[in-house]
């Protein structure tokens, strides 16, 4: 008796330090403090700053882990109040690499990093999702996901963030290229830049039929092929430098890549709201 | 600490201070740079620049002088106007001339067919004509080819009947030779552009550009006649002044001819005008090598300014079309040949049509493949 309780205690030991493991390798919200292994299911959503509801967070969780198991990519969200001393660039990167995130040998994934106070996000790829989010599927996130933020959306800026990772993923796996959608109100500011051409092609057009113009210049009547030089000078005055600083590239995975602090490899990009 | 002084120049038993080129400020010397520099805009620049800057604006911004002679006009002779009939618009109120044999006529410069024979008085000889070279028929059919080119032309307007009461005539002109010296300065930048792991820089080198010169014009015409539109008569220029002839009353036959109502000297400053922006920019025109150049003062001086009346042959044809009339003018010795033409609203509106439709094309095809 004493020895078949001891056998299902340690059964039940067995059993449960192997769903931690599998099921919730809580991350800490220190980017440098935790160690990581890949591969095993990490926590993908962590809201430190307490932004989202739990029915939002869950709800959030379930649409990330359907990627996870369809893509065999992780998509994360990671909410902070603060960035320490490190950019937002360096914290997402820092996080990502030492909190278990990304699926295979290359760590494939993407996070979105928010943070409170400073107003700042960053998207950050890994592994076969630095080739995956395209510098124009970074832009278009970081365009959705930052238009939501600025209206303090969090929960809209996640649903954003994992509705665009699923259409990504999604392309990648059928093999098409993600295209961002076509904006209306770009067509319609051509079609009025084309409709003032048109008013102004027009207007030139219709000028011909008045070729009755006053005369400014008498240059036909200059005798001798026009005017004899008798002087001239030209006189250096002065120099003056100008400087303007070189954009950096910001956002965009696509050959943008960088070094994080744990050596790997990065993408992404981000911005303040 | 930088040592300053105040710029002087002892020059003639006169003391000069000098502004800085660049935005006016008055310039100091910097002992320590041997050069002048602006406390205001920070420029720095050597003392030959400054004093070379100053003598050449000095002068461009002189006044100009415009010499001419005085017109003295020359009555007709009894025999000079005896074969000279006059006549006057009651419509426009033009007062014309024309040959013995003119019989009705068409006022050429409002259309109306009843203009009324009167004696001749009032003109003055001119110095010479030039006579028609274009024949009636020529004319017609110039016009109506002229017409025919034109993009928008109502297919109504071309008809023949609209296009056939063309009217030669004779238009006072005041023709100016002058000899011309003067000169002109010009502000020019060059750029050179270059970069460095941060920054992209740009060196703008700026330069004051003097030039002076002399050229010398012939026969530029100015229209003497107040019912003559200047845009008309402008632009049927030039008359080749080689074939003008000394006047005489035979090159009115068939012709008429209107008189000057605007004086010689009322013309000078149109003629001064011309001259002089043609002057200024043909010294403009020897400042290639820089990335821009732009205009810092011009003075001209006009000598052997001589003014001498003269006609010139007109073709003039007055169009009514849907109650507005339409003038023309041509080149009676050239053909060349200006004027308003009407537009054809629906071949207007067919061309904006089209015009849109393929640039919206090309925007919509922007859009969807970027």
């Amino acid at each position: 008796m004493k020895r078949s309780f001891i056998l299902a205690a340690a059964l039940i030991m067995l059993m449960l330090g192997a769903m931690q493991c599998c099921v919730c390798a809580a991350p800490s919200p220190s980017p440098s403090s935790a160690s990581s292994v890949s591969s095993i299911a990490v926590n993908p959503v962590n809201d430190y700053a307490g932004f989202l509801t739990r029915e939002q967070s869950r709800e959030i969780e379930d649409m990330l882990g359907r990627l996870r198991d369809t893509y065999a990519a992780d998509t994360a969200v990671v909410t902070v109040k603060s960035l320490g001393a490190l950019s937002a660039e360096q914290y997402a990167d820092d996080y990502y690499d030492n909190n278990g995130f990304g699926i295979g040998s290359d760590s494939s994934g993407i996070l979105l990093l928010i943070s409170e106070e400073p107003r700042r996000y960053h998207i950050t790829t890994c592994g076969k999702c630095f080739d995956i989010f395209s510098g124009r599927a970074i832009d278009y996130m970081c365009e959705r996901v930052e238009a939501r933020l600025r209206n303090d959306d969090y929960y809209g800026a996640c649903t954003e963030f994992a509705g665009i990772c699923a259409e990504v993923l999604g392309g990648y796996a059928e093999g098409r290229e993600f295209k961002p959608p076509k904006s209306i109100g770009v067509l319609f500011a051509l079609l009025a830049a084309a409709l003032i051409l048109a008013v102004i092609i027009t207007a030139a057009a219709r000028s011909t039929m008045n070729n009755a113009k006053r005369q400014t210049h008498a240059d036909r009547y200059a005798e001798g092929g026009g005017i004899k030089l008798s002087d001239s000078r030209d006189i250096f005055l002065y120099s003056s430098v100008t400087r303007t600083p070189i954009p950096k590239q910001t956002g965009g995975s696509g050959g943008h890549g960088h070094v994080s602090s744990g050596g790997r490899v990065h993408g992404g990009g981000g911005g303040s709201y | 600490m930088l040592k300053t002084a105040a710029f002087w120049v002892l020059d003639m038993d006169e003391i000069k201070s000098y502004k800085c080129p660049c935005c006016g400020a008055p310039l100091v010397f910097s002992g320590e740079k041997q050069k002048l520099r602006c406390g205001s805009c920070g420029a720095e620049l050597e003392a030959d620049a400054v004093r070379g800057f100053a003598e050449a604006d000095g002068r461009v911004n002189g006044a100009s002088k415009y010499d001419w002679d005085t017109y003295e006009p020359r009555e007709f002779g009894r025999t000079e106007t005896g074969g000279v009939s006059a006549y006057s618009c009651p419509s426009c109120g033009a007062e014309i001339s024309g040959g013995p044999e003119m019989g009705a006529s068409i006022c050429p410069y409002c259309g109306n067919a009843a203009i009324v024979k009167r004696s001749f008085e009032g003109a003055y000889m001119p110095d010479y004509i030039i006579p028609f070279r274009i024949d009636k028929s020529s004319a017609m059919k110039r016009l109506k080819e002229n017409a025919a080119k034109k993009l928008f032309i109502p297919k109504a307007f071309r008809d023949e009947t609209r296009l056939r009461e063309v009217t030669g005539m004779y238009v006072p002109f005041w023709m100016f030779d002058c000899d011309v010296e003067g000169e002109a300065a010009f502000r020019g930048v060059r750029t050179h552009v270059w970069s460095d792991s941060r920054y992209n820089y740009t060196r703008t080198d700026h330069y004051m550009l003097y030039r002076s010169g002399s050229a010398v014009f012939r026969n530029v015409p100015v229209d003497a006649s107040q019912k003559a539109e200047d845009a008309y008569m402008d632009a049927i220029e030039p008359f080749d002044c080689t074939e003008a002839m000394d006047f005489d009353t035979a090159y009115l036959s068939g012709y008429l001819a209107d008189k000057y109502d605007v004086s010689a000297e009322e013309s000078i400053s149109r003629a001064n005008e011309r001259i002089k922006r043609s002057f200024a920019d043909m010294l403009r025109s020897t400042t290639a090598g820089y990335a821009a150049v732009s205009a810092g003062g011009e003075r001209v001086e006009f000598s052997n300014g001589r003014i001498r009346y003269a006609l010139m042959p007109v073709w003039w044809l007055n169009v009514k079309y849907r109650g507005k009339m339409y003038r023309f003018a041509m080149n009676g010795q050239t053909g060349k040949a200006v004027g308003d033409y009407p537009a054809d609203r629906v071949k207007l509106a067919a061309f904006f049509g089209c015009t849109f439709a393929v640039l919206g094309a090309a925007a919509a095809a922007l859009w969807y493949f970027i």
